[in-house]
């Protein structure tokens, strides 16, 4: 026989609040947005504080910039000559990008395909050179590209921010390229490929993001680089913005809106260089950085 | 057969490209040097502070330069005004040092230990720029460096003087201040943190020194950094003394954040009108007038001290030749221009300074200038002293520089007393001169 038991009560069920959602998505949104737009006020003040300076006149003292003026940027392109500062700048950058990706290129895939004695302390020797500091190696350059007859020449720019780059460029590389299994090269060349037109049609199209990577770093240390230009260029029209914008910091005074203009020319390429590659950018750091 | 050849091609193509522009590279400095034979000579000018403003007005004077001189040209090279000596140094180290350069005093220590630059003396005296420059600026040229040889011309100097608000000042029922005593208590007046106006900027961070001796030396009456008998001044009770006043003005009537306010930092601050006075020398006046009008900025220079004696903080600023130059006549000649009344009137002029050439001194363009005016009275009293830097002392720079700033800044903030600041400026800036002396006797 079996007792007939009375059906459990269901549990009591609190009547739905309607405004607790939304007040947990309210407290969610204020826990993410509080802090990224604190971040980003702290973060873009200084961007505003050179956008403000470069287009007000000066002897204004509105936190907007008004009166409004394009003065400061015609004079600094003009008087200050950043025309030249500009495309000098832009010279060694790009070739320096070019240059560097492609010996990175080189090199990581030997590093990270090949085996050979020595290729771990090779490795922590590019590794070492990072921790020297520029201004070590200003002499022993000097005197090289003096051998060259290299001085005063925009190449003796490209090759020191290459050189100065391709350790840790040759080292991500190699972490990136590791990543690619080396099956599909194989499969390649059981179709009929050389090992080149293997890593050509196979690797090549998958190194994109590892290039950008790469690429963005040599061309941000490049056009960034005023130690170098400094020191081995030694006429007027062959300096580059890092150098230009030291003119703006005088001795006995600052010349703000023309430090801020300045400014301006100087960070906008790199702006619309990382909107453009900031999609393969942090992709090809991760994944360079995982395996070394 | 055809993919290989349009291989080879492109390599080819590749290869040429890069042997002809690494060929232009050379090429661009073959012919530099080739162009010294036959045609004008080509001389090579370092500014070592290239702002945009000051290259111009430089280049309008090596325009004018050569028009008289069609068998020279000058190549401008401008450097940055903070790392000019990094670039002086390595072409010193390599041989590769230029014709001309626009030193300061305070950079000669360096340059002359380097046996960089070429001696004047012998050319100043036969072309008669002994009497035609201001005597106290040659023997202030002179005294910068460790052998007592002239190698910068004394074309034009920049003095100390304490900037202050007139406007500001009259609305706070206050002058011009007259003495020390005056200064303080404007100092104090016109700080009002509620509104953020401090009285004062001091000068904490980089660059320090120039704004602490050039207000408590003058202050304490002292125009020297040694005594006598060989002790540092900085032992002596009034110097410390001052000190202790100096120190004092810190927080309670500048901003806190001046602990580490370097020489942009005060101009910015003052052109903003956040503060009231401000020392600094008189060639910051153009960036003053620029920001606040001519008529919201004055200077006054150093207060007589008790002992009646009035020290004036200045710095001789010149050019100079290098020792290694290939063409010492052309150099001589450019530098002898920047001497003569007409590069020198134009120089001084354009850039706010104080000119060394006696005849221009008396120009009209001086007597109106504000702060040239009143720094030329007070250079023309007879109680007046020069406060002679001891630029000589290799150590020099160190010491008013990378050793003594953190200390500085301890002593500001009360980590360190003054006294104990002041003995050990004291006692590093005689172990310094111990040491020149004893290197200089053997």
């Amino acid at each position: 026989m079996s007792a007939i038991t009375a059906p459990a009560p269901a549990p009591a069920v609190a009547p739905a609040d309607p405004q607790r959602p939304r007040a947990r998505r309210r407290r969610v949104v204020w826990r993410i947005h509080g802090p990224l737009s604190l971040y980003m006020l702290f973060t873009l003040l200084p961007f505003y504080w050179m956008v403000m300076f470069a287009f007000r006149e000066r002897g204004s003292s509105s936190l907007l910039p008004k009166p409004f003026t394009t003065e400061n940027l015609k004079y600094v392109w003009v008087n200050g000559n950043f025309s030249q500062f500009f495309l000098n700048s832009m010279i060694v950058a790009v070739l320096a990008v070019v240059v560097s990706t492609i010996i990175a290129v080189m090199c990581g895939y030997a590093l990270s395909r090949y085996s050979f004695r020595g290729k771990n302390a090779f490795q922590l020797l590019m590794l070492s050179t990072q921790f020297i500091p520029g201004a070590m190696m200003l002499i022993p350059l000097f005197k090289i590209f003096q051998g060259m007859g290299l001085m005063n020449s925009l190449w003796a720019l490209v090759i020191a921010d290459t050189v100065f780059h391709l350790p840790l460029s040759m080292l991500l590389m190699a972490g990136f390229i590791k990543n690619i299994p080396i099956s599909l090269e194989e499969a390649a060349w059981v179709d009929g490929c050389s090992r080149f037109a293997g890593f050509r049609r196979v690797i090549f199209p998958l190194l994109v993001p590892g290039m950008v990577a790469v690429g963005a770093y040599a061309f941000i240390g490049a056009w960034n680089n005023f130690l170098f230009a400094v020191m081995f260029i030694n006429e007027q029209s062959k300096f580059t913005v890092p150098v230009g914008l030291s003119y703006m910091l005088g001795e006995f005074g600052v010349d703000y809106g023309s430090l801020a203009a300045g400014g301006l020319i100087a960070v906008l390429p790199v702006i619309l260089l990382f909107a453009y590659v900031q999609k393969y950018l942090v992709t090809g750091l991760s994944a360079g950085a995982v395996k070394g | 057969m055809q993919f290989v050849s349009q291989k080879r091609r492109r390599s080819i193509a590749v290869g040429a490209a890069l042997a002809l522009t690494l060929g232009l590279g050379a090429c661009a400095s073959a012919d530099e040097e080739a162009g010294a034979d036959g045609g004008p000579v080509t001389l090579t000018l370092w500014d070592t502070d290239a702002r945009t403003a000051r290259t111009e007005r430089l280049n309008k004077l090596i325009e004018m330069f050569e028009a008289e001189h069609p068998d020279i040209r000058i190549e401008y090279v401008g450097l940055p005004t903070d790392s000019y000596m990094e670039k002086i140094e390595t072409a010193i180290a390599t041989g590769t040092t230029p014709d001309l350069l626009t030193p300061k005093a305070s950079d000669l220590s360096a340059l002359v230990a380097q046996k960089a630059l070429a001696p004047l003396d012998d050319r100043m005296a036969a072309d008669g720029f002994d009497e035609s420059m201001s005597a106290s600026m040659i023997q202030s040229a002179k005294s910068a460096a460790a052998d007592g040889v002239l190698y910068l011309t004394p074309s034009s100097a920049l003095t100390d003087v304490i900037w202050y608000r007139p406007d500001l000042a009259d609305a706070a029922g206050l002058g011009a201040p007259k003495t020390w005593d005056d200064f303080y208590e404007a100092a104090e007046k016109l700080t009002q943190k509620d509104t953020g106006q401090f009285g004062y900027t001091i000068r904490g961070g980089t660059g320090y020194w120039s704004q602490f001796a050039g207000m408590v030396l003058p202050q304490a009456g002292v125009g020297a950094y040694f005594n006598e008998d060989g002790t540092s001044v900085f032992r002596n009770p009034e110097v410390v003394a001052a000190a202790k006043d100096y120190a004092g003005l810190y927080k309670t009537t500048t901003a806190q954040s001046d602990l580490t306010a370097d020489f942009k930092v005060m101009v910015a601050q003052f052109a903003a009108g956040s503060t009231a006075m401000l020392s600094h020398s008189i060639g910051s006046y153009p960036d003053h007038v620029a920001a606040l009008g001519e008529d919201k900025v004055a200077s006054v220079v150093a207060f007589p001290a008790d002992n009646g004696v009035r020290v004036q903080s200045s710095l001789v600023l010149g050019f100079a030749m290098f020792e290694k130059s290939q063409h010492p006549e052309e150099s001589w000649e450019f530098l002898k221009f920047m001497m003569e009344e007409e590069g020198n009137s134009y120089w001084a002029r354009e850039s706010g300074y104080i000119p060394g050439n006696n005849a221009v001194a008396t120009e009209a363009w001086v007597a109106d200038s504000q702060p040239i005016a009143v720094s030329q009275q007070a250079m023309a009293e007879s109680a007046t002293v020069p406060l002679e830097h001891p630029y000589y002392l290799p150590e020099f720079t160190a010491i008013t520089t990378t050793d003594s700033l953190p200390k500085w800044q301890m002593a500001l903030q009360g980590d360190l007393s003054v006294e104990e600041f002041c003995a050990e400026l004291a006692e590093a800036f005689e172990a310094s001169r111990e040491a020149f002396e004893a290197r200089t006797t053997n």
